[in-house]
């Protein structure tokens, strides 16, 4: 047994560091040219995942594989003895503005939007007596914009044409440990390190002349973070969390290429800069409750609160002007237990359902989105099957965004 | 000895005596000598002839028109061809050559870069702001303020308005004395409305920093800054600069939502005189380039520079731009010409010719309306218009797109700056010569707005 469980713990140990995804998640940005903007929300703290997203995303006191460790710790006291899980997701957003889109540069005459696939998450849990730990790593944002290209042609040739891409990805690796006080009260911490790039570029071409002119800007990211929670069971019914992220500083070295190119000139003129500035990440705090309805009935409500009015970036020395209010994200949801049995053997389901509501701290236009979600899973023996989804609309910018979410994950567990 | 050496040449270099392989060597040394004399013969050439780098003297090379009428005439001048291409007569030309030109009225480019060696211009070293060693709204704020609080007798600056996006629009004034409205010529520079056109940014500004900073030991910057009240508003667009660096560099207009899609309102289209008095020098379209907005003085921008000019008593104004390398003068709204037009020209003359004296690079000149395209609603015709004072757009290089566009490399602006300080000189002391005090007394000066610097921008 304990030969078998060694195998697992290096098949999934490798697929914790080596399975990383290319790309995956997107978010949209209201009338604002922020780059950093993570694709689908600003709020990412507590990234939800397969089982966690079809209950309205709550996780500070339900869990059911490692991704605890980046919204609770201490839930991790509540799995088996190992959970080993990998989730991929696909997301949906729609966008308006971004960039030189719909900003006065390109229009367009709807929103512009983009599905992302990745594999985003894997992790181990381990759960030894009062004490559990995990390892994780995870996308917790992207920066992914649609890419735009416009040109314009004479006679089947291009005479002008102006592309624009971005992508960006932040990767972050956490080490989590819980303790286990009395039978109601247990605590986690969490150790949290993020890498990641960000690139925009934007090519504009005069065919006939051979002009170019190329806009090119990089971020690389590093973050070093905290985040913990405590858990309160109440006679096996009730469980109450507090939850925190801490504020942080999040390193960018930023470098901006600037060319001018008239190969009949010829010029070719470069303007480069480069930078180390900081990103103040805000302070997080949550509280989350949840209660048994039924013996296989849960119902669960997170609250996060994000401190985006401290929210401050430095770019190339200058602190650049971003009007953020701090915002309430809440999350509610049931999930239902259930089984059946076939061949003599016992197969769990769950099925949840959830509501989000998830306010964007931009100031003016002020925007929020409201979410449907719903998620299910079939479990047998050591392995369980998850999946979720949720299907959100935007209020307030008047853009009508769209976005979604499906996310699946397979748990290994003893 | 000499006879044996001879012997000894003689068997070494033998020729007809010598061994085949000795024959071999004496013809490839030969061989080798012509092509050393070719080649060094071919290099004085070159070195005679090509374009060296731009003193004063050097020939330019300048395109006309090709017309019958030009061709002829320009024939008759025995001025010196050098090809004809693309509808275009270009001339290999002195500078006596390019004053023979003016003198004539024939308008001409100058084309010399397009004949320039190849050069890839170095990338200055990183360390600068986003926008390298140009100013960004921010950056420009800090120096402005540097300067005023490093030369408090001599540099005030002023909030005179807001952009729509309510960045504050700073002006600098240099004077001695001043913090008091004296009885001095005034003079105004105006920099940068069209976002794009950075270069119009720093002229400006370095020609404020160079008479604060040449004051106490340059007793022409003193005479100057004793004498005249200097004013500078080197960035008339904050919001359209701001979004040429984070977003797209060839933004032309402010950051108006037209509510239709659009944005932008041509802020060199917005003023009062002859404002949209046709569609040919500005456009009622929100998608133009030239859109010139709903009505005259739509725009913020615009409006703080009205309220601003109308509380002063310019006797100059410069509104500096890119690129082309030309001055002109009223008016942009028609190509009739002003009955002032010899006085208009005559300075402008002066400021070319001052600009050519320092390397070379020449600067055409003429009516707006008849030297580059019709404009209507632009600062220069409102300030001649409502003032009737000497006012000009001065397009600074380079000349042409294939010479950079709205582009120049960080290595230049100091060096454009240079080529133009010349002739800001001259204008403020001409109009220092030709002042007449209006009166004896001391006067506070502009109301002075606080400013206000943690007013958030969006």
């Amino acid at each position: 047994m304990i030969r078998k469980t060694g195998a697992y713990l290096i098949v999934w140990i490798s697929a914790v560091f080596f399975l990383q995804p290319p790309q995956a998640r997107a978010q949209l940005i209201l009338g604002q040219y922020e780059e950093e903007a993570p694709f689908g929300t600003w709020n990412t703290f507590a990234p939800a995942r397969a089982s966690s997203i079809g209950r309205g995303g709550t996780c500070f006191t339900l869990a059911a594989d490692s991704s605890a460790s980046l919204s609770n710790p201490a839930l991790l006291l509540l799995l088996p003895r190992l959970t080993v899980m990998v989730n991929g997701s696909a997301d949906y957003a729609s966008f308006f503005k971004y960039s030189l889109v719909n900003t006065g540069v390109l229009g367009s005459n709807g929103n512009l939007s983009q599905t992302l696939y990745a594999l985003d998450y894997s992790g181990i849990s381990l759960h030894l007596g009062k004490w559990a730990y995990a390892l994780t790593v995870s996308i917790n944002e992207l920066y992914n914009r649609p890419s735009a290209y416009a040109a314009y042609s004479a006679q089947e040739t291009v005479l002008y044409s102006l592309s624009l891409t971005q992508t960006g990805i932040l990767r972050s690796f956490n080490l989590s440990a819980a303790h286990s006080f009395n039978d109601w009260l247990s605590a986690g911490l969490g150790i949290n390190f993020s890498v990641g790039d960000l690139e925009r570029k934007m090519v504009e071409q005069w065919t006939q002349t051979g002009i170019s002119i190329t806009d090119r800007k990089t971020r690389d990211l590093k973050e070093f973070n905290l985040n913990g929670g405590l858990l309160v069971n109440l006679e096996d019914r009730v469980r109450l969390a507090a939850v925190f992220r801490a504020p942080c500083s999040r390193q960018s070295k930023n470098h901006s290429f600037l060319e001018y190119v008239a190969p009949a000139g010829p010029t070719d003129i470069q303007i480069e800069a480069s930078s180390v500035d900081k990103v103040r990440q805000p302070l997080v705090l949550g509280l989350g409750a949840s209660y048994k309805l039924l013996p296989n009935l849960w119902a669960a409500l997170d609250l996060s609160y994000y401190n985006w009015s401290r929210y401050s970036v430095d770019y190339f020395g200058e602190d650049l002007e971003r009007d953020f209010r701090d915002v309430l994200k809440v999350g509610a949801g049931l999930e239902l237990q259930s089984f059946f049995r076939i061949f003599g053997q016992r197969i769990d389901f769950p099925v949840r359902l959830g509501l989000v509501y998830d306010p964007q701290p931009m100031r003016n236009p002020r925007s929020s989105y409201a979410s449907f979600t719903v998620g299910g899973g079939i479990a047998w023996q050591n392995f369980k099957l998850d999946f979720g989804a949720l299907v959100g609309r935007e209020y307030g910018s008047g853009n009508n965004l769209a976005a979604g979410k499906f996310s699946m994950s397979l748990t290994f567990q003893l | 000895m000499l006879t044996s050496k001879r012997k000894t040449n003689s068997r070494k270099f033998g020729g007809k005596f010598g061994d085949t392989h000795l024959i071999s060597e004496l013809s490839v040394c030969h061989r080798i000598f012509h092509r050393f004399l070719l080649l060094a013969v071919f290099t004085l050439l070159s070195v005679a002839f090509l374009p060296g780098p731009q003193n004063p003297g050097i020939k330019e090379i300048v395109s006309v028109a090709k017309t019958p009428f030009l061709e002829n005439k320009i024939r008759d001048m025995g001025l010196d061809l050098l090809a004809d291409w693309e509808g275009k007569i270009f001339i290999v030309a002195r500078p006596e050559d390019l004053v023979a030109l003016e003198q004539a009225k024939i308008h001409f480019m100058v084309e010399t870069t397009k004949f320039a060696p190849f050069v890839q211009t170095p990338a200055a070293p990183a360390g600068g702001g986003i926008n390298g060693a140009y100013h960004s709204y921010k950056e420009l704020e800090a120096d402005m303020l540097a300067l005023q609080q490093k030369f408090p007798g001599l540099a005030k600056v002023f909030d005179i308005g807001d952009s729509l996006e309510k960045r504050n629009l700073y002006a600098l004034k240099i004077s001695a004395n001043v913090a008091f409205d004296e009885d001095e010529a005034e003079v105004l520079f105006l920099g940068c409305h069209h976002a794009r056109e950075w270069i119009s940014v720093e002229v400006p500004f370095l020609f404020g920093k160079y008479l604060l900073e040449n004051y106490a030991t340059d007793p022409e910057a003193k005479r100057l800054v004793d004498r005249s009240e200097v004013w500078i508003v080197p960035l008339v667009n904050p919001d359209g600069l701001e979004y040429t660096i984070h977003v797209y560099r060839y933004w032309r207009k402010n950051r108006r939502d037209n509510k239709d899609g659009t944005y932008g309102v041509d802020i060199n289209r917005n003023y009062g005189y002859k404002w949209g008095v046709s569609n040919n020098g500005s456009s009622p379209d929100p998608r133009s380039e030239i859109y010139r907005g709903l009505q005259a003085f739509s725009e913020p921008e615009t409006q703080a520079i009205r309220d601003f000019f109308l509380k002063k008593n310019f006797q100059g104004m410069v509104s500096y731009h890119s690129f082309s390398q030309t001055i002109m003068y009223p008016w942009g709204y028609t190509t009739v010409i002003p009955d002032q037009e010899p006085v208009l020209r005559d300075i402008a003359a002066g400021m070319a010719a001052l600009i050519r004296e320092v390397n070379g690079r020449a600067y055409s000149f003429g009516p707006a309306g008849q030297t580059l395209y019709l404009t209507n609603g632009d600062a220069v015709d409102w300030t001649f218009g409502t003032s009737a004072i000497p006012s000009y757009t001065i397009e600074l290089p380079p000349v042409d797109e294939m010479s950079g566009g709205f582009f120049n490399s960080e290595a230049d602006i100091q060096s454009i700056f240079e080529e133009n300080l010349p002739a800001m000189l001259y204008f403020v002391d001409r109009f220092i010569r030709e002042y007449s005090p209006r009166r004896s007394s001391f006067r506070q000066d502009l109301p002075e707005r606080k400013l206000d610097k943690s007013r958030r921008i969006r």
